[in-house]
């Protein structure tokens, strides 16, 4: 589904943390919300995700306006993976993912099988099958950033949003992570810390500094050393890599 | 390496149908045990016989035993299961809903509220009539607990209408310290020692005095309250991973918060004013079942309805018949059996986390 945010402003008590923010991200791609801390990437998340209202301007998704949207029904057409999902309760795996079918479930508990094979394919696709029976608790990193992925996946999600997802994991976690996202199709929006990861998974980038939108358009074109030295204030070398086929970033102070 | 095994993949996936007729069987157990225990024995066949005929079975009982079993014991004993049943609820909801185990059902300044408005009564209607019907009490308890309720909300809410759970949690303790504080004053001050001893019992909680007609509002409170909670269970669920989680899970997370604050609030004031406050039941009973049964609130709800009314009930039976020709106060009672129970699953919980 096509997202069109069009000049959004949004803050808490006094202070504005969006200004004027405008985007677009096409149907089907993967876009990266790069930024330095602070700049907005998880505020804008939000707001696109519909759980905060913008104080101006609006968001569409699909020609329909995401805030005029009942949230159940928003929430059976996007997931959002939150920075540091974490719980208390002692939950398998599989009951986590489960959660991710309480949009389409009704008010009162209905059978206890529902969705049995939205949570299974769910499940599959997140490739944490072999994980259904385990306790979150005893989980790894990584291995909970994919259930949560499955989560979100129950919820048959046509946008998702990322919230930095790949902090905390390994290399291997991090590759394997962000491929399993771009084997799905379906559009993607996520805030990314890492400029190598971002060229390599993004189709598109969006650059944030201060709440503004600095900078959009194909990973190709955003991403140049101009840009970088610009909004982060690091020198680097960004070219195109020999062995890999894609842009690599290498800073030098 | 098997030990392990068994340590890594959890318990209580089961269905809920199981556990849920267990322990309904257990209740209505308790509930004709408890009904022939007290200062005079009655064997359990002559309960059954007493109640079927009520019921309209046409088995003959005789007039003394149902004068016993129908009349005295069985107002207390179905508002025992209630109140029990009320408070294990609130206790569920209020620490899903504030992510904090040690939520209770009177996290909202109900207990201090409602013992500061019975004390209004016993004291002043002491000094004043002479005088104080039951009747006075628990309406001075109720109106006191919603004020304080009242209050706890006014203080906590943000300017954007959020009601955030660590300020709901402080509120409560703020306005709890200073119901509590007038309660001291004014039985100081009172220098009544009937009124101060009547005070401390009434803050331990009692289902002394409970006739037919508070039971069965007890009873229709909570069941209704059991009933309508379930249509949380998912927006209960939702909660587990914090409220932006929830709000993507398509949960309104302010309305949800106030909808069952508010409700588990005037269900405590309602249960609060009729037996006093009895503390432990709605702390423990749903860390209990969640160790137990799992965290998800299609069973952590009704389960904990059960074994709050089944533990409530056992301890009023031994709170009434323990002493015979004394009653002991009812919360101290379900500290002296709850708090052991819960060290003991507690303590299992640890060897294999």
């Amino acid at each position: 589904m096509r997202v069109v945010v069009e000049g959004i402003d949004w803050g808490v008590e006094d202070l504005t943390i969006l200004h004027d923010v405008s985007a677009e991200f096409p149907a089907g791609s993967v876009t990266g919300l790069i930024g330095p801390n602070g700049s907005g990437k998880t505020s804008l998340l939000h707001v696109m995700a519909g759980l905060r209202r913008p104080t101006r301007g609006r968001v569409e998704v699909a020609d329909e306006a995401v805030h005029a949207w009942p949230s159940r029904v928003r929430a059976r057409r996007i997931a959002l993976l939150e920075q540091h999902a974490s719980t208390s309760l002692d939950l398998t795996v599989r009951q986590v993912v489960e959660l991710g079918r309480i949009p389409h479930r009704g008010r009162w508990p209905g059978r206890i099988d529902e969705g049995r094979s939205q949570i299974e394919a769910a499940l599959k696709q997140g490739r944490v099958d072999d994980l259904a029976d385990r306790r979150w608790q005893t989980l790894s990193g990584g291995e909970r950033q994919r259930v949560q992925l499955a989560r979100a996946l129950a919820q048959e999600p046509s946008l998702l949003m990322l919230d930095e997802p790949t902090n905390h994991l390994d290399l291997r976690h991090q590759i394997d992570f962000l491929s399993t996202v771009r084997g799905l199709g379906i559009t993607t929006i996520a805030a990314l810390h890492d400029l190598d990861l971002a060229a390599a998974f993004c189709d598109r980038l969006v650059v944030m500094r201060g709440g503004h939108v600095v900078g959009a358009g194909s990973t190709e074109e955003v991403l140049t050393s101009e840009l970088v030295q610009d909004v982060y204030g690091v020198r680097t070398t960004i070219e195109r890599h020999p062995r890999a086929d894609r842009l690599s970033v290498v800073w030098h102070g | 390496m098997h030990q392990q095994q068994t340590a890594v993949v959890s318990r209580g996936t089961a269905g809920t149908a199981a556990p849920f007729a267990l322990l309904t069987l257990l209740l209505l157990v308790t509930m004709i045990v408890a009904l022939g225990i007290g200062s005079v024995s009655i064997p359990i066949s002559t309960v059954t016989d007493v109640v079927l005929q009520r019921l309209g079975a046409g088995v003959d009982a005789s007039l003394l035993d149902d004068q016993i079993v129908w009349q005295l014991r069985m107002p207390r004993v179905l508002a025992a299961a209630a109140t029990g049943a009320g408070l294990a609820i609130c206790g569920a909801v209020l620490q899903s809903l504030t992510r904090n185990d040690l939520a209770d059902p009177y996290l909202l300044g109900i207990s201090g509220g409602a013992t500061a408005g019975a004390v209004s009564v016993i004291v002043l209607g002491v000094s004043v009539a002479g005088l104080v019907s039951a009747t006075m009490i628990t309406l001075g308890a109720f109106a006191g607990a919603l004020l304080a309720m009242v209050l706890v909300l006014a203080l906590a809410t943000g300017r954007s209408g959020a009601l955030p759970p660590s300020r709901t949690v402080l509120a409560g303790v703020a306005i709890g310290q200073i119901c509590a504080a007038y309660t001291s004053f004014v039985v100081i001050m009172s220098g009544d020692h009937d009124a101060a001893r009547r005070v401390l019992s009434w803050t331990l909680g009692s289902l002394a005095g409970i006739r037919w007609g508070s039971s069965l509002f007890l009873c229709c409170v909570a069941g209704l309250a059991v009933v309508l909670i379930m249509a949380f269970a998912s927006d209960l669920d939702a909660f587990a991973f914090g409220e932006s989680s929830a709000g993507s899970l398509g949960v309104s997370i302010t309305a949800t918060r106030w909808t069952l604050l508010i409700g588990s609030a005037l269900l405590t004031a309602s249960l609060v004013a009729f037996t006093g406050a009895i503390g432990f039941v709605g702390l423990v009973v749903p860390h209990v079942v969640r160790l137990v049964w799992g965290p998800l609130h299609r069973r952590l709800l009704p389960l904990s309805a059960l074994l709050g009314a089944i533990l409530l009930l056992w301890a009023d039976t031994i709170a009434r018949s323990l002493v015979s020709g004394q009653e002991i106060p009812i919360g101290v009672v379900t500290a002296v059996i709850g708090a052991p129970a819960f060290a003991w699953l507690l303590r299992r919980e640890g060897r294999d986390a």
